[in-house]
């Protein structure tokens, strides 16, 4: 005689594996849901730090009298850098500002931009730095400038932040205080 | 039918998924490591020749003049080392240092930076002794009788265009306050109307003259230095007649004659009004010799007090 299960079994048995699987699915959605925030975060701290990078080596080459604003603090800065050749007029003005207005048309806000009508500049009248910039300040003091940078995100219905990964604290920034290398003229 | 086999396939199946798996996940690792290594090597390279420019600022403050070279500061210094090649004054009396940092210390080096500075010293020497370019030069007339070693030949100029200033890059009264000043020091001396073989010769000289007075050296002595004859220009200044020996640079405002067996080593270069004659005869040994020239030139000063000013600092 063939055995075989019963519909009671069948039915227990396939309670059991909905319930595992329910719970398998969970654990894997819960993890897919952090890695694509940690992608996320990652991005940001990306865009964050290279767009800090690239202002801070532009930055050290300008002088605290090629600085506008001379001193303060502002969102916007504009700056001289020291030409190739010592003597030739300084290279800019090189402006930095958040384009919290869409300026430049491209349909995406929040990005970090540098303007350089020089054409002795080898990058160009305009350059996105980075984009899902939140924050950016410049102090300018006696012989340095600090810069500040703050990035957010939003994703799957939150926030996510840079340099605070959930945006608890949306008062800490990426710090950088640049030295002025070269001299007032 | 014995399906009993079929664990082996399943389990090697399984094997070579997670085998995949790590793999992917160790080579994206890695990559995101060596990405992580360039951007701290290339930071430290960086502030390694930061270190490198700071140790030149330092070393030029000490000693403006010091001589150029490439790698002319080199040290390893943490992760890496520095190298800072110095340059020639320019025109301006600035001189340009390169700074490198480099990542490891080992070369090729993974990550180099380079950062140039421009700089000048507020007491630095002004002179351009790269603008004598000849044994004898003089703004007037050359004449040679007899026989004359100029070594290399021909290394003479007649007609220049050459002025005190340009070569001094001051005016005639400011390097005779020089002299004075380094004669306080006892690293100079000013004469005037000075007796025949007035000695000594060496640091800077100063000698002035009036009326028709000359110097005159005819003995076997041996002078260096910057020496700067000052007469009014149509009579012979500098009367060279014995076996005497110079090295360094004579500067003479005025004829120059030239007689006996001196050596000189370095340069001579004499103005005169323009209908007078420099003669040179003899058998005189005149050797160019632009270290001598430059060497000379830097008793005028520029080294240890002078504040220096970076004037030009860009990453290159």
């Amino acid at each position: 005689m063939k055995k075989g299960f019963t519909l009671v079994e069948i039915l227990v048995c396939t309670a059991i594996l909905s319930f595992m699987i329910a719970a398998i699915y969970g654990v894997l959605n819960v993890g897919n849901i952090i890695y694509k925030d940690d992608i996320t975060l990652v991005e940001l701290q990306q865009q964050a730090r290279q767009a800090m990078y690239a202002m801070v080596n532009e930055i050290r080459e300008s002088a605290p009298s090629r600085m506008i604003p001379p001193s303060g603090c502002s969102q916007t800065i504009s700056f001289y850098v020291a030409p190739p050749v010592y003597g030739d007029l300084w290279v800019g003005p090189i402006s930095y500002y958040l384009d919290v207005n869409d300026v430049n048309n491209d349909g995406v806000k929040d990005q970090i931009i540098r303007d350089d009508l020089d054409p002795r500049d080898p990058q160009g009248p305009r350059k996105i730095l980075a984009n899902d910039i939140t924050w950016l300040n410049f102090c300018v003091s006696e012989n340095s400038v600090m810069i500040d940078v703050a990035a957010k995100k939003a994703a799957r219905g939150r926030d996510l932040c840079f340099p605070v990964p959930y945006c608890n604290d949306t008062s800490k920034t990426l710090k950088e205080k640049v030295k002025l290398r070269n001299r007032n003229e | 039918m014995n399906k009993r086999g079929i664990a082996l396939i399943v389990a090697f199946m399984v094997i070579v998924v997670l085998t995949t798996f790590s793999l992917v996940i160790f080579v994206r690792s890695m990559s995101e490591r060596s990405i992580a290594q360039r951007y701290v090597e290339s930071t430290q390279a960086f502030w390694l020749a930061e270190a490198g420019v700071n140790r030149a600022l330092k070393e030029l403050k000490a000693d403006y003049s010091v001589s150029s070279g490439n790698c002319k500061w080199e040290t390893n210094l943490g992760a890496g080392r520095y190298c800072v090649d110095l340059g020639d004054k320019d025109i301006n009396g600035r001189r340009t240092l390169t700074a490198y940092g480099y990542v490891p210390f080992t070369t090729p080096a993974r990550a180099e930076r380079k950062i140039s500075v421009l700089v000048e010293s507020s007491g630095s020497n002004p002179s351009n002794p790269e603008l004598i370019t000849y044994a004898i030069e003089t703004t007037g007339t050359l004449r040679i009788t007899g026989s004359v070693d100029i070594h290399p030949s021909g290394s003479s100029h007649q007609n220049s265009n050459l002025t005190f200033e340009e070569v001094f890059g001051m005016t005639e009264d400011q390097v005779k306050a020089i002299a004075i000043s380094a004669q306080d020091q006892g690293a100079g001396h000013v004469y005037t109307n000075p007796p025949a073989n007035q000695q000594p010769v060496n640091g800077i000289t100063w000698v002035d003259l009036t009326g028709s007075n000359k110097y005159s050296i005819s003995s076997n002595w041996s002078g260096s230095g910057l020496l700067i004859v000052n007469s009014n220009g149509n009579d012979v200044a500098l009367d060279i007649s014995g076996a005497w020996t110079f090295t360094g640079m004579i500067w003479v405002t005025g004829r120059v004659k030239i007689s006996g067996t001196p050596v000189i080593n370095g340069a001579i270069f004499a103005k005169s009004s323009i209908d007078a004659q420099s003669d040179f005869s003899g058998n005189a040994t005149i050797n160019f010799n632009s270290t001598d020239v430059s060497s000379a030139f830097s008793s005028l000063g520029g080294g240890g007090s002078g504040e220096l000013t970076v004037l030009s600092w860009r990453e290159i």
